[in-house]
Parts: C-alpha cells; structure tokens; sequence
C-alpha cells in the first residue's frame, strides 16, 4: 500500500489531519518526530495510506500545513 | 445549603464531569503536544476530542477555532490585545462586566484606543441605532455581552453582528452568562469571537475557559512559550490554536469540559434554559408579591432574560440580603457584580443587588424553601 510521510509542527493539526483522512476511509498513524532520525525540527509526523496526490488535497482542504518527508524521514525535494 | 450562585460558577456539577475529572487524573496525566509515547498521544487525542464538541456546540467549522483558556476573562483579553492597535476604536455595551471594560479601559489609559458606550434598551431597534450611533471611522471591534450578569437581559446579538458586518466591523460577544444555556452558533449568528467560561454553564471545572473564532483573526499575542513544536524558533508560533496556548494546558479540566458539554449536547440547550427559567419565573412571581422586595425588570422584560433575577429587600445592600439569607442556608451573590454600568443603568449603583441565579440541578421544592426564607427575613 502507498504510503506518505509528512510533518507537522502541531499535534492539533495533526489529529484534525487525522479525523480528516478517516472521513475519506484512510488510514493514518502519527508519532513524534523524534523518531525519524532526519527530521531536525520537533512536531510530528503523519504517515498516511494514500497517494501523495490526495493526501495533499486533504490537507489542504482542511488548511493543514505540511512538509512532505522521503521514507527515511528526509526533505523530499 | 441551597445553591442559586450559578451566574458566578456551577454547582454541583454533573456526576459526569466529576466522573472525567477523576479519568483523567488517573488515565490521561501525560502532557498533550510534547512527546509521541502512548499516554501523551492518548491524552492529546482526548483534548482535541473537546474541541471537536466544542466547535460543534458552538457552530464553527474549523478546530483550529478553538482556543483553551483559564477562564471567560483570559479570552476576552487575548482579542481586545492581540487585535487592537493605536488609534483604534471600540463600541461596547452599557451592560459590560469588568471583564470587558478594565482591559478597554487600560488600553484607554495607556492611549492606544477610545470606546464609546451603546445603550441596551428592551425594544431592539433602539438598540441596534445606539450602537449605530456609536461607530466611528475608526471601530475596529463592537463587544456585547450575550446576557447581563447582573439583570439577565439579553441584548440583540445576531442584529448587532449584522451591524457590524454591515460597516466591516470585527464583533465579540462575551458568553459568559449564555453558553450552554443559550443556543449561540458563530456562523450562522454573525459572530466573530466567542469568549466563554468552561465553568458555568457548560459545566465543567474552574479554571477552564474557551475562545471561539469562525474567522481566524490574525491577533497578537498576550502571551508567549512553549507549544511542543518548532522548539529552536523564537518567535510565537502562527498556528492556531497552538499560538495561543504556550505553556501546559488545563488537561484535566478540559476533559471535565468535555464532559460538561457531553451533558448539554444530550441534554439540549434548550431544555436546561428552559428548566432554570420556569424556576426563575416562579421565583421572580412569588418575590413580586412581598412588599419589601424590589425587583428589576418587569414580567414581561422577564421573559427576554437569561434566569439571573437581582433584586434587593427594603433598604438593605445587595450584600447585606446576601449575607442574611446565607446564614439561612441560601447561597447566592450580593453586591456589584463587577459590572457596574449595569448598575448605574438600573439605578442600583449606590446599594447593589442580591442576584438569584439557579441552575439545572435546582428544583422547585428549593425555589420555595427560598421564598419562605426570604418572606422571614423580611419580616425582621
């Protein structure tokens, strides 16, 4: 299954990310940046079953600010 | 102890609150936003599930909308300064608790802004062309109380935010004396700011408090810190609502708020107003038959206010009745309620009134136990 990273610095937006995706059927799992050694700043990170396409139509929908991540927890550039 | 102070805070509250209150002290103690373990992932889902009733309570479509504060007071200051800059220009009630009008009035002092007051009148027309009156070039925000703390009139808020929608004009209601027992929905009434208190009549703990927004209004900020997120930034972060909660939030009393409002919900608001004002119209019918007791509002103004009835009894301060009738066993609040235009309005301003002001959890066998206390002190 496709599976998108992206961090988040408010665990408020992404818990409203998450009832969001859940709305449209999709899965999501959400755990502290820490636990991707790469991402330098603190927040979260969502990691959401579905398509970069539309998870980014979600997230924009609902106004949540993101910075889409490689699987390592990297930049995606 | 008959308890008829609800304007001043609930009580008691439902066993439901104290119930999530207890829950959360023993299952959701992990600080919500700092850490990604279970218990601080758990705890934060909880919190974000308040705002989530919140906004629904409330008629706001996005969370973000939601802001956790300590009381009615703390959101009413975080949008008059975080919005207000020099030169600005504020309208308000002639019905303002302290709440509104010592911030208004300290930014006056400093010389930042000007207010000027609108006259509240029982016919809707004469009140929406004293605010009229009011505005200015410069007005940057209208305030008005939802209900009086003091008389428990309810001014016309939906016709005021038309107004001030009218003329581009930002419009704060203060619900400290209606929410939870007042159907206020900030979308579709016209409201720009909602402050409340979590501890009235939404039930939940002293210490919790909400601001509302429909419109995320960029404002200042009051205050400043950490939010669990972009720790090496030193400036505020922008997002709501994190922006305006540095600092460890209320947790506990949050979940118990949302307890509180769980209760409204399947309550309805509808039905706890209109149990606590057939309580207020039999009280306020009952006391309109004792020649000693003086009574505010009329029978009919009655019926356009919030169940908050003041009254004072022959040629004693509202403290002196207060006190007297709390050596009898009913606690209720006398003096100035800290809104002393609405004193000056009525006329109480040299003596006050004691303020009568029951709850859902009140009953009818309580109402008469109070009218029989009251005929005894006044016989004295």
């Amino acid at each position: 299954m496709e599976k998108q990273l992206f961090f988040i610095y408010s665990v408020n937006h992404a818990l409203k990310a998450q009832r969001a995706l859940s709305k449209y059927g999709i899965a999501s799992h959400i755990s502290r940046s820490s636990n991707y050694r790469h991402v330098k700043s603190c927040g979260y990170v969502i990691e959401i079953f579905a398509s970069y396409e539309k998870s980014m139509e979600i997230l924009n929908h609902i106004g949540v600010s993101v910075t889409p991540l490689n699987q390592n927890g990297g930049a995606k550039i | 102890m008959i308890y008829f102070d609800n304007a001043a805070t609930s009580f008691p509250k439902p066993p439901s609150v104290v119930s999530a209150v207890q829950h959360a002290m023993l299952y959701y103690g992990a600080n919500p936003g700092r850490s990604g373990y279970p218990l601080a992932q758990k705890t934060a889902k909880k919190v974000f599930e308040v705002r989530e009733k919140a906004a629904d309570l409330f008629g706001i479509d996005d969370t973000d909308g939601v802001i956790f504060t300590n009381n009615c007071t703390s959101a009413l200051n975080i949008v008059m300064k975080g919005l207000l800059k020099e030169g600005d220009h504020v309208v308000v009630s002639d019905m303002e608790h302290n709440s509104v009008m010592r911030p208004l009035f300290t930014l006056k002092q400093k010389g930042i802004i000007d207010y000027s007051v609108a006259t509240v009148h029982f016919n809707d027309e004469q009140t929406i062309q004293s605010f009229a009156a009011q505005i200015c070039s410069n007005t940057r925000l209208i305030i008005c109380t939802c209900a009086s703390n003091v008389f428990g009139v309810i001014p016309p808020v939906t016709k005021i935010a038309k107004l001030a929608k009218e003329n581009d004009i930002l419009f704060m209601v203060d619900g400290a004396q209606a929410a939870g027992a007042m159907d206020i929905k900030l979308k579709r009434d016209g409201i720009d700011f909602l402050a409340v208190p979590g501890h009235k009549g939404l039930y939940g703990p002293s210490g919790t408090g909400m601001l509302l927004m429909q419109r995320l209004e960029m404002l200042d900020t009051m205050m400043e810190g950490g939010t669990g997120s972009n720790s090496f930034e030193y400036s505020q972060p922008k997002e709501y609502p994190d922006r305006f909660e540095a600092g460890t939030i209320n947790t506990t009393g949050i979940i118990g708020l949302g307890a509180g409002i769980d209760f409204i919900m399947k309550t309805g608001v509808s039905a706890i107003h209109q149990k606590e004002m057939a309580l207020a119209e039999y009280m306020y019918a009952q006391m309109s038959n004792i020649e000693e007791v003086t009574l505010y509002t009329n029978k009919e103004q009655l019926k356009r206010c919030m169940p908050v009835v003041s009254f004072n009894v022959a040629k004693q301060t509202g403290e002196e009745t207060a006190s007297l009738l709390g050596e009898k066993g009913i606690a209720l609040r006398g003096g100035f309620h800290c809104a002393p235009s609405a004193h000056v309005k009525f006329g109480t301003d040299q003596i006050g009134t004691a303020r009568l002001s029951p709850g859902y959890f009140n009953n009818l066998k309580q109402a008469k136990q109070f009218i029989e206390i009251l005929k005894k002190i006044t016989l004295k």
